[in-house]
């Protein structure tokens, strides 16, 4: 079923048909909740919640647009509420959280670079993986934080920028 | 406008290396490449740490939070057939304290009705017998 048919369902009373929407969704949304929370369990906290806020507001979601970026911006208020809320740094798992096992890489390499992406900010981790692990367009960061373009280009190069710091590079003047 | 200095032509030179149009004219941020090389060591470094971050992917963190969600996006059951049969049982109740009554059938039907009306809100029948419950543990 269509993302756009399985809203007009469950605008005609059909809530289970919502359920296609989550289950299509919730292993990326997960993802992206773990990138910005730094822990798999509040992100399915958030992203259950941020579901939730998406099935009260369908009858304002307009379906010339795609789910995943509107449904995108609930959970990104969520995790950053729930920030809030816990104030919990990220836990310092010895596993990885945000990166998948890369083939002929080694494991330590990438516990490395997980263990650094998780000390960045939730803000500065979110762009980084958002550019870096799902590919978004400059454009595309623009439309999903909703923020200028000039604003993805100097927030990139920031989050990069402490990215390198933290696998060993020269720390900068700011 | 003032002239950019090193960090913002670090910004555009990025921006450029991903193929997007910085805010500074792209030959201007060449030249000031050519010119420091501070920038020019900060842009390759930069390079490389992007470098590092190629081919990377998510660690897929496997949910099922439909269940949960389902809970909460099933429809209600209205609420104003509990309230008519609530109403029904008080003013049965209040009918009954008059003393010497000498009602009609359709008063002491009442009872009767409202356990009626019950039985078809829950879609239960009174007369069906389960035949498949099992004990507990079973």
């Amino acid at each position: 079923m269509e993302d756009t048919e399985a809203i007009r369902r469950c605008l005609g009373g059909e809530g289970d048909a919502f359920g296609t929407l989550v289950l299509r969704y919730q292993t990326e949304a997960v993802g992206h909740a773990t990138a910005i929370l730094g822990n798999p369990e509040d992100a399915c906290d958030a992203v259950q919640e941020a579901f939730l806020d998406a099935f009260r507001a369908l009858a304002r979601f307009d379906l010339a647009r795609q789910f995943y970026p509107w449904f995108y911006a609930m959970l990104r208020n969520r995790c950053f509420r729930l920030m809030r809320v816990r104030r919990k740094c990220p836990a310092v798992d010895p596993e990885t959280v945000v990166l998948a096992d890369a083939p002929g890489v080694p494991i330590e390499e990438t516990i490395a670079l997980d263990l650094a992406l998780r000390q960045l900010s939730p803000e500065e981790r979110e762009i980084v993986t958002l550019r870096h692990l799902d590919g978004l367009s400059y454009q595309e960061l623009a439309e999903r934080l909703d923020i200028p373009p000039g604003t993805v280009m100097s927030r990139l190069f920031y989050a990069r920028r402490r990215l390198r710091e933290l696998l060993g590079g020269p720390k900068e003047e700011k | 406008m003032n002239q950019p200095g090193c960090e913002e032509m670090q910004i555009a030179a990025m921006a450029i290396e991903e193929g997007q149009v910085p805010e500074i004219p792209v030959p201007l941020v060449r030249e000031h490449l050519n010119q420091c090389p501070a920038c020019r060591d900060a842009v390759t470094a930069m390079s490389s740490t992007l470098a590092i971050l190629a081919r990377r992917t998510r660690r897929r963190h496997p949910a099922d939070l439909w269940p949960a969600i389902q809970r909460n996006v099933a429809p209600r059951p209205a609420a104003w057939p509990y309230v008519v049969l609530a109403v029904l049982l008080v003013v049965y109740e209040l009918i009954e304290l008059v003393p010497d009554r000498q009602w009609s059938i359709a008063i002491q039907i009442i009872p009767v009705l409202i356990a009626f009306g019950l039985f078809r809100i829950v879609k239960q029948s009174p007369f069906q017998i389960a035949t498949e419950l099992r004990l507990e543990g079973e």
